[in-house]
């Protein structure tokens, strides 16, 4: 760890630090490869009552995260173990934080649900029962790009079959969006 | 918020502005959206150069550059020393008075545009939360990297053939050289050109080309991979759309090349094994008598033959050498040439035969370390063999003499002519064996498929990468689709169109048709979309036989020539008949998405006009309503009814309701019928005879993309009916329409797009009635949280059975 003077043109302010991810980056480069992508859908199931989180990844691409992750060989076709681990990773890189109609605010208590595969994907579930009206959503989706900067993912609202798209590209980690 | 609301406000203007800028014809009343309007006023118009059917004009032309390299390999300083001869030929119409080259290294300088123009994409640090921000290692070896040397081409002379000094410009990753005199149309120059850099290293960069290093290797200093992409200066493509297609490398646009014939001798360490671009002219001199049999043996063999065998390599990397060997390879009319060198290298090779092509025989061959293990020497040129057949019976005979797969492991995967770099390993385990997961043996065959895919897309078929990245990885990720589920059907693809839902549906994306720098999501975009839309082509909208004409007719008309974006769409039309517009427009130059709901259905019968059926049915129909609840509450209480009550009081209405018939309905009837003309009664009788069914389908396009209408009828009889309805159905009101269905039989239900191949990303409104569709959550829950795949069964299956029952039962 070490004090930040100029990064990127602009100073940072003093104590503030850059804190030294332990991972070495070896993204499997991907040029003329499909290019490493993900898509989490965040749905108002008026079914249920639920809001519903699925992210979906590439198992690929899941496979050698998960490994540089938590440092020893993962097969997630092969081991629930490495796909319960892949989880635990990409729920913890996020999060949403909304604001009620009424004001108040609070980072929304997901519940983690499961994963599963589906093709050449897989997908990892969470959950929570929502009553209140919903104003704003802020999203924190972290997964991946903080192993592979070229990492893109989008993220789906739906609600009442209005789709708001959040993409994080780039510098963007932080995104709201109004409901 | 402030921030917020001007950027919208900019984007508002410059929505309104584009409308009236760049479009021709307008609707400026009502709003009404010609989703089939034809492409004629966004396609360039056609010329000598390129015609109207999408085939390359009477006096279509395009350059030859032909390249003389005699190129020496450093390895300890890793570094590349090159002298290249190049004959360019002026084919165009056009006068040229400066040659442009690409200098592609120079990407890699510290003041390049691309590195200039490269963003911090981690977070900032948040002094509030005492949030840090974070860099990787990785990140901070990039950093050190840059900071350590610059990279990029040393140019040491450019000469014309007498060794005359040409004045030449460097621009970035471009260099303009002056010609002494004027090209003139048809003319031919030559220019030399003394070069040297230093290799990139590819863990650091994750470049298309580079070394790779072995510290830990038998070998003192360890050992190297070196893979060479881009290592030369090329010339520019000149071309008939665009002039010099000179614009600055940033990364992700690729090439733009000429084809040509190259002679190019290679020196290296005595020790290396080179696989090239071409094919090897002096195995007498880099090969031994033994290996030169092995290869003579690979010819005709039913599996791949070592020529390099594992005990080989592991020999040759225990150890360096001090003297150099120089291999010579040619190969003719390719837009590219990369190699590849190491002492770690296995070799394998089996003969491809193609009967009566002009190349009948192809080398497969594949190269790779011992950290390729097994999942190299099983796989590698057996997909690289099952990949030439595939896509040459859906494109052309494959024209050159090799094809090669080499792993280098920094890459994904990167294709140059003949020749493919690709990444995936097996792992050293503790106990010295190597494994492999069955997700990196389904990436390893995917990738080399897809790679050597491109010998043809766009390798041979060159269109311009720079320019439109799709062109290339679209049509050949749908083509590797095609390959892979003829290797596995078991093993998943991503064209299903259920996969590209999440995307399309986005508010956030552009249009296929974006320049490759813009684009913002690269797979999605330019890879899995229209992967997707060319395969929907053919399995939904053309069929496979009239599709299969139009892309082969496609792939030859434009076998080693430059299509463009028009020329993919003209082509398709032409060759098949059918006017794909609609779907170029809504797939590929617009963000719409598919999203058809039936909202309504309407059941009616035919009235006979004959009062004596029709007026009973009217009454049955009457019946058929449910009874007042009111009046059915009187009567449960006991409640009796006057008329009930006094039932002696009757008159003639008791037994004549409102639908009994007289003769002057039947009279009136009558005269109807005598009113008819013959073909009328004819219809009516008809219609009466067979007494139909009619329905009334009332659908809405919400997502904007037009697609074809495919409906699954289930009659009461349990009878099913599929009904294809082309997308044209929507020309006149692209918004919402009605159809009309005649069934023998009552229809209880009607599903759209039952198998979902149009990539509707509403499922919930293709159902009439409608159906509660289970999230994907709630029915990985029903299933109890678990998918069969999603058993660990390489683990299970070394379970022990359970013999003692009598215990099991205890334990419940």
């Amino acid at each position: 760890m070490f004090t930040t003077k100029i990064l990127g043109g602009f100073k940072v302010q003093g104590g503030l630090v850059l804190s030294v991810l332990i991972f070495s980056l070896v993204a499997p480069g991907s040029f003329a490869h499909q290019q490493k992508s993900a898509v989490t859908r965040i749905l108002f199931n008026a079914n249920s009552g639920n809001i519903e989180i699925m992210h979906r990844f590439l198992v690929h691409d899941a496979e050698h995260a998960a490994a540089q992750i938590f440092g020893e060989r993962q097969t997630l076709l092969e081991s629930s173990e490495s796909r319960q681990l892949f989880s635990s990773y990409v729920i913890n890189r996020f999060a949403i934080d909304v604001e009620y109609a009424n004001g108040a605010s609070e980072e929304l208590d997901l519940t983690y649900v499961g994963e599963e595969l589906d093709g050449q994907f897989v997908w990892v579930y969470q959950e929570i029962e929502n009553q209140t009206e919903i104003k704003a959503m802020t999203v924190i989706s972290m997964a991946l790009r903080d192993i592979w900067p070229g990492q893109s993912n989008l993220v789906n609202i739906e609600k009442a079959g209005e789709v708001l798209s959040l993409l994080f590209v780039g510098a963007a980690e932080v995104l709201t969006v109004k409901l | 918020m402030k921030k917020r609301a001007i950027f919208l406000g900019l984007t508002i203007l410059m929505l309104g502005s584009n409308s009236v800028f760049s479009q021709g014809i307008q609707q400026t009343k009502g709003n009404y959206v010609d989703k089939f309007r034809q492409l004629d006023e966004v396609l360039p118009t056609p010329n000598v150069y390129r015609n109207a059917a999408g085939a390359p004009g009477h006096e279509y032309w395009q350059q030859e550059v032909d390249y003389e390299i005699v190129v020496s390999l450093d390895e300890e300083n890793q570094h590349i020393n090159g002298t290249t001869t190049i004959n360019y030929k002026n084919n165009s119409p056009d006068t040229l008075n400066y040659l442009w080259l690409q200098l592609d290294q120079n990407r890699f300088q510290r003041e390049s545009m691309a590195e200039l123009t490269s963003t911090y994409n981690g977070s900032s640090p948040d002094a509030e939360d005492n949030d840090p921000a974070r860099i990787s290692l990785g990140q901070l070896r990039r950093l050190q990297y840059m900071s350590d040397a610059d990279h990029g081409y040393q140019i040491n002379a450019v000469t014309d053939n007498r060794e005359n000094q040409l004045m030449y410009t460097v621009v970035g990753s471009l260099m303009r050289v002056d010609l002494v005199g004027p090209l003139p149309a048809g003319g031919d120059t030559e220019l030399v050109v003394d070069f040297e850099f230093d290799i990139i290293n590819g863990d650091v960069l994750s470049p298309r080309g580079g070394y790779e290093y072995f510290p830990n290797d038998e070998n003192e200093g360890g050992n190297y991979i070196f893979a060479l992409s881009q290592w030369f200066p090329r010339l520019v493509a000149y071309t008939d759309y665009e002039g010099w297609t000179n614009k600055e490398f940033l990364g992700s646009g690729e090439f733009t090349l000429e084809f040509g014939d190259y002679d190019v001798e290679i020196t290296v360490p005595e020790d290396h094994i080179v696989a090239s671009t071409g094919e090897l002219q002096n195995p007498n001199n880099v090969l031994t008598t033994q290996q030169r049999d092995r290869l003579e043996e690979a010819k005709n063999a039913a599996r791949p033959v070592y020529i390099v065998t594992p005990e080989e390599a592991l020999e040759n990397e225990a150890a360096g050498a001090i003297t150099t060997k120089t291999w010579h390879f040619t190969a003719e009319n390719v837009r590219d040439f990369a190699w590849s060198s190491s002492r770690k290298f296995i070799w394998d090779a089996k003969g491809h035969h193609q009967p009566n092509a002009e190349q009948e025989l192809i080398m497969a061959m594949s190269f790779y370390p011992k950290e390729g293990g097994t999942l190299w020497s099983d796989y590698s040129t057996e997909v690289v063999i099952h990949t030439l057949d595939v896509y040459s019976r859906f494109s052309f005979d494959f024209p050159y003499p090799t094809a090669q797969s080499v792993n280098v492991g920094f890459l994904g995967g990167m294709e140059y002519p003949m020749i493919t770099f690709n990444g995936p390993r097996t792992e050293l385990q503790d106990d010295g064996t190597r494994t492999y997961s069955l997700s990196e043996k389904r990436f390893l065959i995917a990738v080399i498929i897809h790679e050597i895919g491109h010998f043809y897309f766009p390798m041979i078929v060159n269109s311009d990468e720079r320019q439109w990245t799709w062109m290339d990885e679209g049509l050949n990720s749908y083509l590797d689709s095609v390959a892979g589920r003829e290797w596995d059907a078991e093993m998943p693809w991503g064209v299903e169109p259920r996969f590209i839902t999440d995307y399309m549906r986005s508010s956030n994306q552009v249009p296929v048709m974006t320049q490759s720098d813009s684009v913002l999501r690269l797979g999605p975009n330019a890879y899995s979309k229209p992967a997707t839309a060319i395969n929907i082509l053919r399995e939904t909208i053309m069929g496979r036989e009239l599709f299969d004409f139009a892309f082969k007719e496609y792939s030859r008309l434009w076998e080693f020539k430059r299509p463009t974006p028009a020329d993919f769409f003209r082509t398709m039309e032409e060759a098949s008949g059918i006017d794909l517009d609609w779907f170029w427009r809504g797939w590929f130059y617009t963000t719409d998405h598919v999203d058809i709901s039936l909202n309504r259905v309407y059941e009616m019968r035919i009235d006979t006009e004959n009062p004596d059926i029709d007026y009973s049915r009217q009454r049955d129909y009457e019946k058929s309503h449910p009874p007042s609840v009111y009046i059915e509450r009187n009567r449960q209480e006991g409640l009796l009814t006057w008329v009930e009550r006094n039932t002696e009081v009757r008159d003639f209405y008791d037994d004549n309701d409102q639908f009994t018939v007289t003769n002057k309905e039947r009279n009136r009837y009558n005269s109807f019928l005598e009113g008819l003309d013959d073909w009328e009664r004819t219809a009516l009788d008809r219609a009466v005879e067979e007494d139909l069914n009619y329905y009334i389908l009332e659908f809405s396009n919400n997502g904007g993309l037009v697609m074809p209408i495919i409906l699954d009828i289930e009659y009461a009889s349990g009878a099913r009916d599929e009904v294809r309805i082309p997308a044209e159905i929507w020309r006149r009101s692209p918004r919402s329409i009605k159809k009309l269905l005649v069934a023998e039989e009552n229809i209880v239900s009607i599903i759209v797009d039952p198998l979902q191949e149009t990539a509707d990303t509403n499922i919930e409104n293709n159902y009439y009635p409608r159906r509660i569709i289970d999230s994907r959550i709630e029915s990985f829950k029903r299933q109890g949280g678990s998918s069969l795949l999603s058993r660990d069964i390489m683990n299970d299956i070394t379970t022990e059975i359970t013999t003692d029952v009598g215990d099991e039962e205890e334990d419940d």
